[in-house]
């Protein structure tokens, strides 16, 4: 499973860093920077929380 | 493809009533409706009540342009910055302000939050009774309004007293161009005369204010005049909408048996209560804003013109059933926040929503600890007054009974 960021989109609500900061690192300005967009085993029910809790429906998962 | 439009002319953006018809009186329309057309006697706008809408035409800023942020100032004298300005203007400002406004800096504040949370709800408890707006919603957020700036805090009771002057209307729900201006003229005063000071004076000075005056636009230093600009902006949108949101969580507290005892709880163990304001703020969102149509489009069936003003009501987007089942009743117990648009969509989402977050959470969770029993004062019946942003006149709490401990009373 893999994270996947419209950047264009995200304006720094941060409620998926809310969720799981782990997965969903922000940058300096508060937007979300995802450095590894593996989601690690186990940790798929979190990645969805996260990308639920986007206002901008900004994120995505893809199954591999 | 259009479909006949739905002239509304019995809805009004400004009003007072009872404090729920704030956010209730969408509902009937919004059952009905994605999209409608309110002519008032002296306003005309779209007003978009579906949640999937609102948040696609806030993303859109190039055909949704903030140049109007209310159908009641359709042609604004000036622009404040960065509120009113479009991309790519827009963008430099909210760089240049987002790291002061980020989750990580806006943590940094929660233990003062906390300490001065403590005194006035330890203040309160020895009262024995309070007007939650006057007591403590206003002078919350207006506290860290000037540490934030770096600004001194005896300024408290002025700053105060322009806000009411610039922001609330008068006991009638009138609000008053002239005392409104007059506020606004105080505020642009004060901090045209403090930046003066700090720039004779040879040193930047404390806070964001201190920052902002090393700021460049474009390789050159920003102006003082949109610096004061900005400052007002600060100002106008950080302190009431706080201190509004709140206020009418603490009204649905304290007239809800079940979700006080619920919040009273969670304080009481130390559990976070983020969830709980998620859902608050979802259900009691405040701000109405505009824009202006820059070109044609379709909205949800309607054709809109260039020129065209609009209205989104934010509370009505979060209650909507597309956003989640049971939107339209507030429940704090059994289900994930909703991604709700408290604090609106695309790239002017509210700056200030991490701090707003943190003051809501330190604020709720500090009251229950200490007075988790408390109730309207018998006899009130609190009103509440609508327009860009909701709000409640008084909210006289009492009753809050006998201790349930002492070690968080200092």
């Amino acid at each position: 499973m893999r994270i996947v960021v419209d950047t264009g989109r995200c304006s720094g609500h941060a409620r998926c860093n809310a969720t799981a900061d782990d997965l969903f690192p922000l940058d300096d300005l508060g937007y979300v920077a995802v450095t590894d967009p593996e989601v690690p085993a186990g940790q798929e029910k979190r990645a969805r929380d996260a990308v639920a809790a986007c206002p901008e429906r900004a994120l995505s998962l893809v199954d591999e | 493809m259009t479909t006949p439009t739905t002239e509304v002319t019995d809805h009004r953006l400004v009003g007072v009533g009872a404090v729920g018809e704030a956010g209730d009186r969408f509902d009937a329309l919004r059952a009905l409706h994605r999209v409608v057309r309110v002519t008032e006697p002296a306003l005309s706008y779209w007003m978009v009540l579906d949640h999937d809408l609102v948040r696609e035409c806030l993303q859109n800023p190039a055909v949704f342009s903030s140049e109007v942020i209310t159908p009641l100032s359709p042609d604004p004298p000036f622009a404040m910055i960065p509120i009113q300005l479009d991309p790519p203007e827009h963008t430099q400002w909210r760089r240049l302000l987002a790291q002061y406004f980020s989750p990580r800096t806006m943590g940094l504040l929660r233990p003062r939050l906390e300490e001065r949370t403590a005194e006035l709800v330890a203040a309160i408890r020895a009262r024995g009774e309070c007007d939650y707006v006057e007591d403590f919603a206003l002078e919350l957020p207006t506290v860290v309004f000037l540490e934030l700036m770096g600004l001194p805090i005896d300024e408290l009771p002025t700053f105060l007293e322009w806000e009411k002057q610039a922001l609330a209307p008068t006991d009638e729900g009138v609000f008053d161009p002239d005392r409104q201006i007059g506020g606004i003229f105080s505020v642009v005063g004060y901090f045209q005369a403090e930046i003066a000071r700090r720039r004779e004076s040879g040193e930047r000075g404390e806070g964001l204010l201190g920052a902002m005056l090393g700021w460049e636009l474009d390789g050159a230093p920003a102006p003082d005049d949109a610096l004061v600009n900005c400052c007002l902006l600060l100002f106008l949108a950080g302190l009431d909408t706080v201190a509004m949101s709140l206020s009418f969580a603490m009204h649905h507290l304290a007239t809800h048996e079940a979700d006080r005892r619920y919040v009273a709880g969670l304080a009481a163990a130390g559990e976070p209560i983020d969830g709980v304001v998620e859902e608050l703020l979802r259900f009691y969102a405040v701000p109405e804003i505009g824009r202006k149509v820059t070109q044609d489009i379709e909205v949800g069936g309607q054709q809109l013109r260039a020129g065209d003003l609009v209205l989104f009501p934010l509370v009505s987007a979060n209650r909507d059933e597309a956003l989640v089942a049971g939107a339209d009743a507030l429940d704090l117990t059994s289900r994930q926040p909703a991604p709700h648009l408290a604090f609106g969509a695309g790239p002017h989402r509210c700056l200030g929503s991490h701090l707003a977050r943190i003051e809501m959470t330190v604020a709720l969770a500090g009251w229950h600890r200490v007075i988790p029993d408390y109730a309207l004062r018998d006899g009130a019946t609190p009103r509440a007054y609508w327009g860009n942003v909701h709000g409640i006149f008084s909210l006289p709490l009492a009753g809050f009974g006998s201790r349930p401990g002492r070690k968080d009373d200092r």
